[in-house]
């Protein structure tokens, strides 16, 4: 059991230059402005007298029927009144009830103890006797103790003390922790985040047992006061990154923040951008990956997704599990990834600037084949290619949003019945239905949704440059985009680095997955403050004639040892 | 001045883009039309010109840490003649990107789009050019960055590809004579000295210090890949036939083994290299203009530039002409980009100015 906190209050007058203080940095800074004008006009310290208190918190938390105040008299000599005030359903009333209601009331009158008269010895007698909570925090003012209930906590004030003791038993009905349900994997953990954040963090801080391991909490949203967490290691990312993540959270100013995809939209770099400057993960080893390489991590309370910062492009295409298989394998995977991901937004377009206008690249037969294949057909490829990818995309879409029996039935329905009826009936070339097929299949392999969605969207004004230029215009296409990408930063870290600009090291883990003792240096792109992961022998591979010198090492069995070690 | 800041490798690897757009400019056959089989002669001749040249433009640059040319030219030889040295030079890269624009659009349109108006094609690489403007320096030298292993991977590829390389082709030697090995080289040369932006971008760079040894290696790459796709065409085809016809490296790529009819697709990566060099000379002199001019946006200076370049470009009626023009341009724009750094030069070490000296010093 760890030693209570105890927390002496901070005398009015210097509460006072401290809130003036933060109102001069902004408005934003302190949790000040989460309360409402109501709430400000009470920002003074609490009263001594009971009563008063009850009935102006009552008035700041309004008529809410889920909003208990339960009166109590603390059974010992003083008999003093008190109120528990606290919000049904989002506390845990059973160690409530245990830890404070029954010492305060029944095992209090028990205790001959001489009547304690003055605040200081009823504050001592409340805080080192009675209230056996592990968290407890002394609170002032009355936005305080109104910011604490609504956060759920059970706050405990006590007639003659013009402070409120804020009991730390929040306690509600939450979601295990369950797979990820977006990325899957073969190999690896299988523990994802779920909607607490205090549940995340300690999922992350289980993998990172490091003293520098830094955990800031946050508050975010006027009304939704939502707990957000930033996670990082206080000796490995650059402290200029830290203050920027820091300075971009803090400039939120909205109502809700209900999701950490509100957060991402506020921080990121380009918000015209298709391309996604922030990562986002369920897995917490992903997280715990980032925060070693000296990312900062974002984690908020009602979402089962956190957060990473900065970004790059190479940091969306690798999967988990590429470092936990072996490279050799894993870089044949990312080549495959990456052909995938090309084949995904070029497919449609090469399909449609070969057939109409450069006929000649395409082999004499097949285009024979895809002839024959058209003929009937009556619309132009381009025409062709925009319904069976409008199709496709709507029923992707509709795929996502059934309940999974029915969208598997969906994905049949739509892959081949309408499919094979398109083809049976004229509309498209079974040509066409292979190039959507595999368009698809290749926007799938892509791990990270946001991405594979960018590319999803792209295709279609690609398509288009291809329908009237060919060639030409997908090229011009491709420049645009690739035009974009590389002069888009995420928290100042180009888009596509380490591949423009060019950092070599970097490249060990971009389509090529080094083996993992190659992987020596962070990438350097974040600039991290220590740019070594490991030192510079640490795997039995590159030790191997030292650990064959001094370790165990088999030597070939002697004839008719096996024999003999049978027979005794 | 705004924040850009490249490296040096970053700087000079535009020379690797900009000098594979030769097979795209017609005047490419007048090194077989002028020289015959001894174009390599000159060619190799050029690129000792070339490392010459890194030397003159960064011993001038090194002098002026941290400024431009158009900041240094007027200090050094007063403004009366400072300022219209400086325009001068900015003209070359402008109408460098005019010329640029009007070849790439004829090739095109020639070889791979025969029924698009060479207008439709501009338009398009009007749109792609003033994207890169928009973008600055970071982000064409990062794009360039990413085209090079492509560009000369392509030529590796139909160097590899290529079905008739014959030896024999190089042979007799000089078989024009030594009369056509100086406008080949001249022309070549011409071609390399586009490398004196770096006496714009100079103040851009993050490690100066490095410039002379990055610099000189890259022209020397640059030319060596000139040479490269010269004696490709000469082995392939020889240099008689090779100068009758507009485009010859566009046959070669027309009948090599590994695809079949697959010049399409090497012009997919051609058209990055064009990319790169019309948008790298129209930002240049956009960025020349708003060093003299301060006050003056380079965003908004390229996109008044870009719609002149493409009208100066359409000027020419047909392609002979435009041909005709380009040459004649090649021819001065030598002199001009040579003399001027030569002159500044010359100036501040009579002058004493920049440098170590005292000049330097006092600012």
């Amino acid at each position: 059991m760890g030693r209570r906190q105890t927390r002496y209050p901070i005398p009015v007058n210097e509460l006072a230059k401290k809130r003036k203080a933060g109102q001069a940095e902004g408005e934003h800074t302190d949790t000040k402005t989460t309360t409402s004008a109501v709430v400000e006009a009470y920002d003074r310290q609490i009263s001594r007298d009971i009563c008063e208190n009850v009935a102006i918190l009552e008035k700041l938390l309004g008529n809410s029927d889920d909003v208990i105040f339960r009166h109590i008299t603390i059974g010992n000599a003083n008999q003093l009144p008190a109120v528990f005030i606290l919000i049904d359903g989002l506390v845990d009333k059973d160690s409530l009830q245990e830890s404070v209601m029954t010492p305060l009331m029944l095992w209090a009158k028990e205790i001959e103890a001489p009547a304690v008269t003055t605040p200081e010895a009823i504050r001592h007698l409340m805080s080192e006797h009675f209230l056996s909570f592990l968290e407890v925090k002394e609170k002032l003012t009355y936005p305080e103790i109104v910011a604490d209930v609504l956060a759920a906590e059970a706050v405990l004030i006590v007639h003659g003390l013009n402070l409120a003791f804020v009991l730390g038993a929040k306690k509600w009905e939450h979601r295990a922790i369950s797979d990820p349900a977006t990325e899957n994997l073969v190999r690896g953990p299988r523990e994802g985040f779920n909607e607490l954040m205090k549940v995340n963090v300690a999922l992350v801080r289980r993998r990172v047992k490091d003293p520098q391991f830094r955990v800031k909490y946050l508050k975010l949203g006027k009304r939704s006061v939502t707990d957000c967490a930033l996670l990082y290691l206080e000796d490995v990312a650059n402290p200029v990154l830290v203050d920027e993540v820091k300075r971009r959270i803090d400039l939120i100013n909205i109502d809700g923040i209900l999701d950490s995809g509100y957060i991402e939209q506020f921080i990121q770099d380009t918000p015209y951008s298709p391309f996604p400057q922030v990562q986002y993960t369920e897995r917490p080893d992903r997280v715990a990956a980032a925060i070693l390489e000296g990312r900062v991590a974002i984690v908020s309370d009602g979402s089962p997704n956190a957060l990473i910062a900065p970004a790059t492009l190479t940091n969306f295409l690798p999967a988990p599990e590429d470092y936990y298989e072996r490279w050799l394998l894993m870089t044949a995977i990312r080549i495959v990834r990456t052909a995938s991901l090309l084949n995904s937004i070029l497919l449609p377009s090469l399909y449609i600037a070969f057939l109409n206008f450069h006929q000649e690249i395409i082999p004499s037969r097949l285009v024979l084949a895809i002839a024959g294949a058209r003929a009937g057909v009556p619309f132009s490829a381009v025409v062709e290619a925009f319904i069976m990818e409008f199709t496709f995309e709507l029923l992707r879409e509709a795929g996502i949003r059934l309940p999974a029996p029915i969208a598997s039935t969906i994905g049949i329905v739509g892959g081949i019945i309408i499919g094979q009826a398109a083809v049976s009936a004229g509309l498209v070339s079974p040509v066409m239905v292979i190039v959507v097929a595999l368009t698809a299949i290749g926007s799938f392999a892509i791990p990270s949704f946001n991405v594979a969605l960018s590319i999803r969207i792209l295709r279609f004004p690609l398509m288009l440059l291809s329908a009237m230029f060919g060639l030409y215009g997908l090229t011009a296409g491709g420049i645009l985009i690739v035009m974009h990408l590389v002069t888009l930063k995420s928290f100042g870290v180009p888009y596509l680095s380490p591949i423009a600009p060019l950092t070599l090291s970097g490249l060990t883990d971009t389509m090529v997955r080094a083996p993992a003792w190659q992987h020596r240096l962070r990438p350097l792109m974040f600039r991290p403050r220590n740019k070594y992961r490991s030192a510079p022998s640490t795997s039995y591979f590159q030790g191997k004639r030292a650990m064959h010198e001094h370790g165990f090492e088999v030597a070939p069995l002697a004839d008719g040892a096996a024999k003999e070690g049978s027979e005794t | 001045m705004n924040q850009q800041q490249i490296t040096t490798r970053q700087a000079f690897l535009i020379m690797i883009s900009v000098l594979s757009t030769s097979v795209l400019q017609p005047s490419f056959r007048n090194f077989l039309r002028w020289a015959g089989n001894g174009g390599w002669l000159p060619l190799t001749l050029a690129i000792v010109f070339g490392v010459a040249y890194v030397w003159l433009l960064l011993s001038l640059a090194k002098r002026f840490p941290k400024q431009s040319v158009a900041e240094y030219s007027s200090r050094v030889l007063g403004p009366i003649v400072g300022y219209p040295l400086v325009v001068l030079l900015v003209a070359t890269f402008f109408l460098r990107g005019a010329f640029a624009l009007r070849n790439m659009s004829e090739f095109f349109v020639a070889a791979i789009l025969p029924e698009t108006p060479i207008s439709a094609v501009l338009i398009v690489m009007i749109v792609l050019v003033t994207y890169a403007i928009w973008s600055e320096l970071e982000g064409i030298v990062r794009f360039n960055e990413l085209a090079t292993p492509l560009i000369i991977g392509s030529f590796i590829l139909v160097f590899i590809g290529t079905t008739r390389l014959s030896i024999w082709n190089l042979l007799p030697v000089l078989n024009k004579g030594m009369h056509g090995l100086l406008p080949v080289f001249q022309s070549a040369s011409s071609d390399l000295a586009i490398v004196s932006y770096i006496l714009f971008i100079h103040p851009y760079l993050v490690d100066p210090q490095n410039a002379a040894r990055v610099g000189s290696r890259h022209i020397v790459n640059a030319g060596l890949l000139l040479l490269f796709i010269y004696m490709n065409t000469v082995l392939s085809l020889g240099s008689h036939i090779g100068a009758a016809l507009t485009w010859p490296y566009l046959v070669v790529t027309e009948n090599i083994w590994l695809v079949e009819r697959g010049e399409a697709l090497f012009m997919v990566i051609w058209t990055l290299a064009a990319f790169i060099k019309t948008s790298f000379c129209l930002y240049t002199a956009a960025l020349g203009i708003s060093q003299l001019i301060p006050k003056v946006s380079l965003k908004w200076v390229g996109i008044v530039l870009i719609p002149l370049a493409s009208y100066l470009a359409l000027i020419p009626d047909d392609l002979p002409s435009a041909v005709a023009a380009y040459v004649l341009f090649n021819k001065y724009t030598l002199f001009i980009e040579l003399a001027i750094p030569m002159v500044i030069l010359l100036f501040a070490i009579l002058r004493r100015m920049g440098g170590n000296s005292r000049e330097q010093t006092s600012n």
